[in-house]
């Protein structure tokens, strides 16, 4: 009896652990639920140190064809070329048509932010900072709730990228903290912001550390904002 | 450029046959000339099976769905039925293929016509909604979180005026803005997702389901 007891209750702890494991950070704990999740999108435009693959300026090609018998006076070259002689350098285009059907979230209004994307331009080795880069607003009656925070990548470019705790953030509601604090990075579990009650709007400022080594792009990740209770 | 050495060398044969009896000498030409890049873009939404609208989310990911105005390999990336403040991608929304004979390579630029539109009085802000996602030709493994970068509203001439739901725009160019992608070959492919942030005032409960539309205009420019 007694080994089947414990049998059943190794198999019960067990079912726990994969939830617990497959839930990932998207479980704030065992007695709170996920309610609403959010993401700012963070774009850290860095100049490296290397080439700045900044691109060149389309310069207009010019054709001037100049064809001379022998004998005959010898033209002129001209870099410029004339009305009749002059092409300008082809381009092409091409559109595409992108739709959607929105409809009403009534469960959209319970958390949210002021700004969908935040852009911060900075040189490598150097750290840059945004005051309030936005705020995010839990708008429910619930008594005690959790706010979580992470994100959902290390910033990436198209070649590389650099690690999210370099990315740091401060929470407040009227003052900054004394000290900010690096974002968890996905699939790390999300970081517990504030637990508090009813509407609460937080400012948050964003200050990058950006190595010294990286490179010359654009880089994008997403910071996550989960509510439980 | 091949019709223009045909006729180059055309005349240059008459204008040496021509001149050969009056002279036994001979002697050469030097011809040179500038020619113009020919460059092609080939635009191909939809491009491989398994395109469509996949919420944002951690961990498994759910099947993609495409909105009824998709079709593979053409139509309009159509993200379907969303909910406002939520999140998604569009798996294998874009192809381009471009092609160029000019060694130097080319830059390739994305751009809205306009915002998003439903034709009336709502909108939705391009730059805080709509995202490209690097991607591949298949096997996409991308997320409605995956790094993602936005597109702007074109500061160039738009024709026809939006918003226009049916006519594809050209835009015209006094300069251009910063380059998708600056290649240094003089032909690519290049893959894209991309990403819908909705609003959560996008729709309400005012204003019901809103259909919204844009146009992304990618223009294709030899370096």
């Amino acid at each position: 009896m007694s080994a089947l007891l414990r049998k059943c209750l190794c198999a019960v702890f067990a079912a726990a652990a994969i939830v617990a494991v497959l839930s990932g950070p998207t479980r704030a704990g065992v007695a709170q639920s996920q309610r609403a999740q959010i993401a700012i999108a963070l774009l850290i435009n860095v100049t490296g140190v290397g080439r700045a693959p900044i691109p060149a300026p389309a310069v207009p090609v010019v054709a001037d064809v100049s064809l001379r018998a022998k004998g005959s006076a010898p033209s002129v070259d001209s870099v410029g070329g004339n009305s009749t002689s002059t092409l300008v350098a082809q381009q092409t285009q091409s559109a595409v048509k992108v739709e959607a059907e929105v409809s009403p979230n009534p469960a959209a209004t319970l958390l949210y932010s002021n700004n969908a994307a935040v852009v911060m331009n900075g040189t490598a080795g150097t750290t840059i900072s945004q005051s309030c880069a936005y705020q995010v607003t839990v708008h429910s009656n619930i008594i005690s709730w959790t706010l979580r925070d992470g994100l959902s990548g290390n910033p990436t470019s198209a070649s590389t990228s650099f690690p999210g705790p370099d990315v740091e953030h401060n929470d407040y509601q009227a003052t900054p903290k004394p000290t900010s604090s690096p974002f968890i990075v996905y699939p790390s579990a999300w970081a517990n912001v504030v637990t508090a009650s009813n509407v609460q709007t937080y400012c948050v400022d964003l200050s990058v550390t950006i190595p010294l080594t990286t490179p010359t792009g654009a880089y994008s990740t997403n910071a996550v904002y989960t509510l439980y209770w | 450029m091949r019709a223009w050495i045909g006729s180059c060398v055309a005349a240059l044969t008459a204008a040496l046959a021509l001149s050969a009896p009056a002279s036994a000498s001979t002697g050469t030409v030097k011809l040179s000339w500038y020619t113009t890049a020919i460059i092609k873009l080939t635009l191909t939404p939809n491009y491989a099976n398994g395109f469509g609208t996949v919420k944002a989310t951690f961990g498994t990911q759910p099947p993609p769905v495409p909105g009824p105005g998709s079709c593979l390999d053409g139509c309009a990336v159509d993200f379907g039925a969303v909910e406002a403040g939520i999140g998604y991608l569009y798996k294998y929304a874009a192809h381009l293929n471009v092609s160029s004979n000019d060694a130097s390579g080319f830059n390739l630029y994305g751009e809205g016509a306009a915002n998003f539109s439903d034709g009336g009085s709502n909108s939705m802000t391009l730059n805080q909604s709509l995202f490209w996602v690097p991607s591949v030709a298949s096997g996409d493994t991308n997320t409605g979180y995956s790094a993602g970068y936005a597109f702007n509203v074109t500061s160039g001439a738009v024709n026809p005026a939006q918003p226009e739901p049916n006519i594809p725009p050209t835009i015209t160019y006094g300069s251009y803005p910063s380059a998708l992608i600056s290649s240094s070959n003089p032909s690519a492919d290049i893959y894209q997702d991309y990403e819908l942030k909705v609003p959560m005032l996008a729709a309400t409960s005012s204003t019901g389901t809103v259909n919204y539309y844009c146009w992304i205009v990618y223009t294709v420019v030899p370096k």
